[in-house]
């Protein structure tokens, strides 16, 4: 007879993906690829290239500013990785904690925050940001996968609301270059904010093209101007199963058609420049490439992520025309989250409800209330806004007649 | 993809691991000097025909199971029992009571009863060889064949073996393919059918030619080629795939009956040869053992001897796992020392892994791929919250146990066993 071997049972099934590819590490790596070819668009174009062509006294304090870009870059990920360290050295108690803070995406809120901030964010409102981000955003919930809002737009936001005047005052967004040939000194954003149905002229024109809206090649922070390169981007995580390709292309595709509805109602019928500048600008095409994709905070189930970027889309058009707010994607992205865990729990159960009908009218109710957010938006700006002032002055529809 | 349908999904980074044994022959061992058949299992009685010292022959009943539907088990050797209550491995992972059979390699056969090649004759002859759904699930056939409620009108052989590593179906089928067109023609006998399509997956290009030559003028049979997925094999995928719509229960509800290719074959043996079901084919592989190979072995035998005819373990297997069926949905076993049913598909070694769960990434790919379309994490949270209305609201019960959610995660979370449990919990009511 021969001899009987022992063995190791493990649970079922005995093979994982994960033991060959598509493991978090290399989600993770993939993830800081697609970033590399942002951050040196970033460096060349606000660092290098001014550095060269516009800056005439090539002193220290002159090499230091060319260098900005990765400064920035640097000091976002090593604060969010320190901050991660911290934690799990002193509220985990981990014993090793350098490989978890790593396993568990740390670099990234910090290395995101540092794209989408204005290029002149002192470094020390950064580092503030940055642990705003990763201690309230991320840790707070109990760390990576408990999170409810995406910890890069929390640090974002933090720095916006509180911040927004020192980093007025230490320059904005411009680059030394931009500061010399824009004549407003206002970033693209700005110039929509302030003539929302403005012509080519006023929009694109003192910016360049409509191309170099697309090539990045206009003011804003160092992450999010290029449309390229966050296409490119796209490709890959989408090629590489690392992200959900549905969500951007519904999210921007959302945004370019409401805007392209808007503009016609406004004038710009015959104008596809017009929705182009809306997903070319305000850091969409980042946003929804980088950060309406982030696993943890977007929803699980398939149906639930188409649902959340139309509502991203509508979300957005509302913010941007209707708010104070320039961009409306960082917002939009964290009044969505919020919303995550409702999406799922409606969507997840629909994919086998047996009764078609009950299917149909839960997607009907969600058409509905798209429908009725984006007609409130179309039927209040522009053109229409007599229509707004009408209404609100009239008791018979509001009652609040006086308000305006 | 219309509502209602199942979906599956490419594994593709195991696909390879078919070759390891696809090209080679099958290898014969059918002399072990011991076999060992239930006596009593956890989940299962059986009736004991025999004691220790009676004499058999191949083919001699031992058991009938005292299930809702028995089934009957036959010597696989001629020799002597030697004892009914000796405690042996099973392929479900547990020690169990066995009758264990001496042989004295005489090969002394009892044949079957000759039965006239009618519906009825047939399906007797299907029960009184044993003959059990050899893919795995170990259905009796003779009951799948009686559906008295439904009119069936298409057989449809399930060649897809859709698990990684496994072509014991695959190579059969390349051996014994007019065995297989014969027991094709008698099992649409017994179900009425006027044709039969033979469901293969797209990648056995070997297999397709085989079976094309063989089917030129066969005006009822004909092939249907499935893309390279997980779980494909799964009847009721295989069954709308070739009828077009779907069903709630049974195939037959689409007027389809599913048979697996090694079943069959086993149908012309009862048949042509009256020869009941006590020989299998079973695939040994991974990457634990020397020379991954096809073994044609007698039902009883204990995996061991198989692993050591093939060439054995590799040298420096360390610590290393062992599974009794396929690597997505067999069970894993403590010892080698297991005996093979008639359902045992394979047997495979690999080297442990020892992977570590890590915190959920959220990234859906378990929602996304699971072929009934359950939400796997979502249910894993309600069962750790203990939340038993959420579990019935998620559809738990509709779980098949696939493994995929498991599989694909990139956190290496441990969906299907949660979702296992949370299928109880809501059966359970
Ligand atoms: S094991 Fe169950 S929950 Fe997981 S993928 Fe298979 S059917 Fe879905
Ligand atoms: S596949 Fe794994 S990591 Fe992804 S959502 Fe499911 S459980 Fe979480």
């Amino acid at each position: 007879m021969v001899q009987e071997r022992r063995f190791s049972v493990n649970k079922a099934p005995m093979i994982r993906r994960a033991d060959s590819d598509s493991n978090t590490k290399s989600i993770m790596l993939h993830f800081m690829i697609a970033l590399i070819p942002i951050i040196i668009f970033g460096f060349v174009k606000n660092g290098l290239m001014p550095f060269i062509n516009t800056v005439e006294d090539k002193n220290f304090a002159a090499v230091i500013d060319m260098l900005r870009p990765l400064i920035l870059v640097i000091v976002g990920c090593l604060t969010s990785f320190l901050a991660e360290l911290v934690y799990f050295v002193l509220v985990k108690k981990s014993k090793t904690p350098v490989n978890d803070a790593l396993n568990s995406y740390s670099l990234i809120p910090g290395l995101l925050i540092a794209l989408i901030v204005p290029l002149y964010t002192p470094v020390w409102v950064l580092i503030l940001g940055c642990l705003f981000g990763t201690v309230i955003g991320k840790l707070v919930f109990g760390g990576f996968s408990k999170n409810i809002f995406n910890p890069a737009l929390i640090g974002y936001l933090f720095i916006q609301t509180a911040f927004s005047g020192v980093v007025a005052a230490h320059g904005g967004n411009l680059n030394p270059t931009e500061v010399g040939t824009i004549v407003s000194g206002a970033t693209p954003m700005v110039a929509f904010k302030a003539d929302m149905f403005g012509s080519y002229d006023v929009l694109v024109k003192p910016y360049g093209t409509i191309l170099d809206f697309f090539l990045g090649n206009v003011p804003g922070a160092l992450g999010e101007t290029s449309a390229v390169l966050c296409l490119v981007a796209f490709l890959y995580l989408a090629i590489k199963k690392v992200i959900d390709w549905k969500i951007p292309v519904i999210y921007v595709g959302g945004v370019f058609v409401l805007t392209y509805i808007l503009g016609a109602f406004n004038g710009h019928a015959a104008d596809l420049w017009y929705p182009a500048l809306g997903i070319f600008s305000g850091g969409l095409m980042f946003g929804a490439v980088f950060m309406a994709t982030e696993p943890v905070t977007a929803p699980k189930s398939p149906n639930g992520r188409i649902l959340y970027a139309i509502s991203l889309a509508v979300l957005t058009v509302l913010f941007r025309y209707k708010s104070n707010f320039p961009e409306g994607v960082a917002s939009s992205i964290l009044v969505m989250n919020m919303l995550v865990f409702i999406y799922d729990n409606i969507c997840a159960p629909l994919r086998v409800e047996p009764k078609k009908w009950k299917v149909a009218l839960v997607y009907l109710g969600f058409a509905l209330v798209f429908l009725a957010l984006f007609a409130f938006v179309l039927f209040t700006t522009g053109k229409f806004a007599p229509v707004e002032a009408a209404m609100i002055n009239n008791p018979l529809f509001l009652g609040v007649g006086g308000l305006k | 993809m219309p509502l209602g349908m199942t979906k599956a999904t490419h594994i593709s980074e195991h696909k390879g691991h078919k070759e390891l044994t696809k090209h080679k022959g099958i290898l014969e061992y059918l002399n072990p000097k011991y076999v060992y058949f239930p006596a009593n299992r956890p989940d299962l009685d059986y009736e004991i025909c025999v004691k220790v010292g009676d004499e058999v022959k191949i083919g001699d009943v031992l058991t009938i199971s005292k299930a809702y539907f028995p089934v009957i088990t036959h010597s696989s050797v001629s020799g002597k029992v030697t004892a009914v209550d000796k405690k042996v491995w099973h392929p479900s992972g547990k020690k169990i009571s066995a009758i264990e059979i001496e042989n004295n390699f005489k090969e002394e056969v009892t044949y079957l009863k000759e039965q006239p090649l009618t519906k009825e004759g047939i399906i007797e002859t299907i029960r009184l060889a044993g003959i059990v759904g050899m893919g795995g699930a170990g259905f009796p056939t003779h009951v799948k064949y009686t559906h008295p409620k439904y009119q069936t009108d298409t057989l449809i052989v399930n060649a897809v073996e859709c698990e990684p590593y496994l072509t014991c179906d695959c190579v059969s089928i390349k051996h014994y393919a007019k065995e297989l067109i014969q027991g094709i023609k008698y099992a649409m006998i017994a179900n009425d059918a006027k044709k039969a399509v033979i469901a293969v997956k797209v990648c056995h290009q070997d297999v397709i030619a085989i079976l094309e030559e063989l089917l030129k003028d066969e005006e009822n049979i004909s092939l249907h080629l499935l893309t390279d997925v997980y779980p494909a094999g799964w009847e009721k995928y295989i069954v709308e795939k070739v009828q077009g719509k779907t069903y709630k229960s049974l195939p037959c509800e689409t007027g389809a009956v599913v048979s697996n290719a090694g079943t069959l074959i086993a149908i012309n043996d009862a048949v042509s040869k009256r020869l009941p079901l006590t020989k299998r084919v079973i695939t040994v592989s991974g990457d634990g053992v020397k020379n991954p190979q096809n073994v044609l072995v007698k039902v009883g035998t204990l995996a061991s001897e198989i692993i050591d005819k093939t060439g054995g373990y590799v040298d420096d297997l360390g610590a290393a796992n062992l599974i009794a069926g396929g690597p997505m949905t067999g069970n894993g076993q403590f010892f080698d020392s297991f005996m093979v049913e008639k359902t045992t598909t394979g047997i495979l070694v690999f080297k442990e892994i020892a992977g570590k769960e890590e915190a959920c990434l959220g990234c859906g790919k378990c929602v996304d791929n699971c072929p009934v379309k359950l939400s796997p994490i979502l249910i894993k949270l309600a069962y750790d919250d203990k939340d038993k209305e959420k579990m019935v609201k998620l559809h738990a019960d509709m779980c098949m146990e696939c493994g995929l959610c498991s599989y694909i995660c990139p956190s290496r979370i441990e969906l299907t066993e949660a979702v296992g449990k949370a299928k109880k919990v809501v059966r359970g009511k």
